[in-house]
């Protein structure tokens, strides 16, 4: 299941000398990468790198993740997030570079989310996965086709899946998550690193914000005349303004209430 | 000879303005803040929103909520459900600043409209005129923009002191909508600073109001900016933040001495000394510390000889939530929180008679400023998501409905919802902070006519958006109990008579002469209008009262 980066993604991203930093962590299913790095060089060169692209094995090494855990997220990641035409795909953006720092990620303040505490949860859950994914296909989670990863996830979602059957659900009375749930958890990882500032990992040259048609924060913000159409476009908006300078740099003081 | 003259705690919409005003007559004046004072803002949605890091979903105070049923001291469920910040400016500082004053019905609600079987409903022991000063004072002191002539529903007729917001693109279809039908959509009154203002800074339409500190830093209007921030370095100012008040303290007459509280940077427990106490907590703490502050002369709690400390617990229906999708963009993430409202049924019965319900609400604007809190996440309060019903959460069907994000409208509706007696908090000392203080234990359920009246508002939103086009209409939030809120209105609540009600109408406590409440916990009914621009404007008049007693 190698997903490319669509060919629009990925001229849009060369020509933003983001390709490196998205290649490097484009983990795909099999654990390796898709070779972008040869694309860098030239328009002509990047039409044929997405027509005909090479793999060579995955360079990304992750803190929490190793590269088996990294693999399977990658698998998942990538069918709740699907790329296609007009968007790139979850791991396209790094999402799984985005779990993996969460889930070491100091706290924001001081009783704020702390992620941290999933760490065993992934552990379990992706353990688990590839459990299941033997037991009902034969073959391991990496080897799977879309449809029978979708298949897995539909089947886990209805709770069908051997060993999935007590996995309850996020809690939205007591804003509370089970470690057990961990599709829902993944999933909402997943969501918060495809659309997240780029600070934390994930959302690589804005491609989620772009994939929605959102623009984004800027220091001069929207002037009157922005807040109706006719709109500029995303690139317009870029040329002009400023971003905020912690939207791709850590953040300073990051328990500073 | 005590240590100062008096002591607030909580400094938020209403305290700050208190501190403020007491420390500008030249009063020794102590605050004790439980938060920090707000360091640089951001326009981060994952620290913002989801994390909700002025907000405080994941605050200090414990809170258990149940249902009638639910008896038995570890029944209901324990979690977070109530939002208010917890820093210098308090929830001012994270707000989205949407400004109204009530209207004239609003202040007699009984009178108006008479019992309610299930409810206590009163008047409040203030009427629209009394008020009135005070709405003005908060409008050219806080600084607030708005429509010239004021609210159109309003028989009172007033200006601003700055032009509204300028008119977004689902401004002028909120407004095309409501137009074909009748009604009429003008822009929301808010806590934003359309020209430079006092020293102030214009908005920048960036589209990060609610969860988060303004960016600008001064653009959105705020006890903080707008009145702390004069008076900080005054000598006669003494600013504890990171202090949580634990107990009202008592001298052998039952009148107030000072405060007992945690010093939070090291644990110890200190004592401050003043003539009068004013308590701003918020409609969950402020019960919660004087439930805690129970003594000899006050055994059931400070100043609750009624009984009524800690009851008619109101939230609006904080939840309901009305989206449209158009074929075109909108950008509706852009410019303030609020860009116009719709107020016809503000009270639904002023336009139809046949309504069985007595209460309605404003319909505004609102903003979903980035696309992680379209796509829902259990961490985000009122259970994230705003997708369409049976949107898949996964998948191509999911990538694709997040692709229409920018085609969104959403109106938030804060439904009126009536006081019960039934709907309290309490102390709840099976879950305790770690500073061993009890916890909140509240118990709520909505009337009946709650439900009828938002489902009455939704409906009529729905018809407003697809008198303006939209291609898809849905709600959320709707025909489910109340477990919190943003909007914390009573629990204190002000009358004349001390056997029904807990202070006065200036916010001194019936039973304690040198205590003071002010905050949403006086509110006697709660309006369908977001309550601080009238919390500003009862700090106000509460201000002048103790000043003119002690200067």
């Amino acid at each position: 299941m190698t997903k490319q980066l669509d060919r629009r993604t990925f001229v849009r991203l060369a020509s933003a000398g983001a390709v490196a930093s998205t290649a490097g962590c484009g983990s795909d299913g099999s654990g390796e990468r898709t070779d972008t790095a040869t694309a860098t060089e030239t328009a002509t060169a990047t039409e044929t790198a997405t027509e005909t692209a090479t793999e060579t094995p995955a360079a990304e090494t992750y803190g929490f993740f190793d590269a088996e855990q990294a693999a399977v997220v990658s698998t998942v990641v990538d069918r709740l997030l699907p790329g296609g035409d007009d968007r790139p795909s979850a791991t396209e953006l790094s999402v799984v570079r985005y779990i993996d720092r969460a889930l070491q990620r100091e706290p924001f303040y001081e009783t704020a989310h702390d992620d941290r505490r999933f760490q065993s949860a992934y552990e379990d859950g992706i353990a688990r996965l590839r459990d299941t994914a033997q037991q009902l296909f034969d073959r391991p989670i990496t080897d799977l086709d879309d449809a029978e990863v979708d298949d897995l996830l539909s089947q886990i979602q209805e709770r069908s899946a051997p060993g999935w059957a007590d996995v309850p659900s996020p809690n939205p009375v007591t804003m509370t998550i089970p470690s057990t749930a961990f599709v829902s958890l993944l999933r909402d990882h997943a969501v918060e690193g495809y659309y997240a500032q780029p600070k934390y990992g994930g959302n690589v040259d804005l491609g989620g914000w772009r994939q929605t048609g959102y623009v984004g924060p800027f220091v001069e913000g929207y002037t009157p005349d922005e807040l109706k159409p006719p709109w500029k476009s995303f690139d317009e908006h870029e040329a002009e303004k400023t971003r905020p300078p912690d939207l791709y740099g850590e953040f300073e003081n990051g328990g500073e209430s | 000879m005590a240590d100062a003259e008096v002591v607030v705690i909580g400094l938020g919409a209403a305290g700050g303005v208190v501190a403020s005003e007491l420390v500008a007559e030249g009063m020794d004046v102590v605050g004790i803040e439980a938060g920090p004072m707000p360091g640089t803002h951001d326009q981060d949605e994952l620290r913002n929103v989801i994390d909700a890091r002025l907000s405080n979903t994941v605050h200090d105070t414990p809170e258990r909520y149940r249902q009638y049923d639910d008896t038995g001291a570890n029944a209901g469920n324990t979690g977070k459900f109530n939002l208010y910040g917890r820093c210098v400016g308090g929830s001012s500082v994270h707000y989205c600043g949407v400004m109204w004053r009530l209207l004239p019905e609003h202040f007699n609600m009984r009178s108006e409209f008479g019992e309610l079987d299930g409810a206590n409903m009163a008047d409040w022991p203030v009427d629209y005129e009394d008020m009135a000063p005070y709405y003005e004072r908060a409008e050219q002191e806080i600084g607030i923009c708005g429509p010239d002539g004021g609210q159109p529903t309003h028989p009172d007729s007033w200006s601003y002191p700055m032009d509204p917001v300028p008119e977004s693109r689902s401004g002028e279809l909120l407004a095309g909508g409501a137009d074909e039908l009748g009604y009429e959509a003008f822009p929301s009154p808010q806590a934003i600073v359309t020209e430079q203002y006092d020293g102030r800074p214009s908005c920048t339409y960036c589209g990060h109001c609610c969860f988060y500190g303004c960016y600008v830093r001064g653009a959105k209007s705020n006890s903080l900016v707008s009145k702390l921030s004069g008076v900080l370095n005054a000598d006669n100012f003494d600013l504890r933040d990171e202090c949580l008040a634990k107990r009202v303290l008592v001298d052998g007459e039952g009148q107030v001495t000072g405060v007992r509280y945690v010093d939070k940077s090291d644990g110890t427990e200190r004592e401050v000394t003043a003539d009068a106490v004013v308590v701003s907590g918020n409609s969950i703490e402020t019960p919660r510390l004087l439930l805690n502050s129970s003594s000899e002369h006050h055994p059931d709690g400070l100043a609750n000889s009624s009984g009524q400390v800690g009851r008619n617990l109101m939230f609006h229906m904080d939840y309901t939530q009305i989206f449209a999708k158009f074929d075109e963009p909108t950008k509706q993430n852009r410019g303030t929180w609020s860009n116009k409202a719709v107020d016809d049924f503000i009270l639904s019965n002023r336009i139809d008679e046949d309504v069985d319900f007595v209460t309605g609400s404003n319909l505004q604007l609102a903003s979903i400023n980035a696309p992680m809190l379209y796509g829902g996440n259990w961490k985000q309060l009122y259970a994230g998501g705003k997708t369409p019903p049976n949107t898949p959460t996964w998948g191509d069907g999911f990538m694709e409905e997040m692709g229409d994000f920018e085609n969104l409208v959403w109106v938030w509706a804060p439904v009126e919802d009536v006081p019960r007696e039934r709907n309290r908090v309490q102390p709840d000392p099976n879950n305790r902070d770690e500073w061993g203080i009890p916890g909140v234990d509240v118990t709520f359920e909505n009337h009946p006519q709650d439900f009828k009246a938002q489902s009455y508002v939704v409906e009529r939103c729905k018809e407003i958006f697809e008198a303006a086009g939209a291609s898809e209409v849905w709600s959320a939030g709707t025909g489910v109990h109340h477990r919190g809120s943003s909007h914390l209105m009573g629990t204190c609540r002000m009358g004349t008579d001390p056997d029904s009600s807990v202070v006065d109408s200036y916010g001194r406590t019936h039973d304690v002469d040198n205590l003071f409440v002010v905050d949403g916990s006086p509110f006697v009914t709660s309006a369908g209008y977001n309550p601080t621009e009238t919390i500003y404007a009862l700090a106000f008049r509460t201000a002048e009262e103790i000043v003119n007693e002690w200067v």
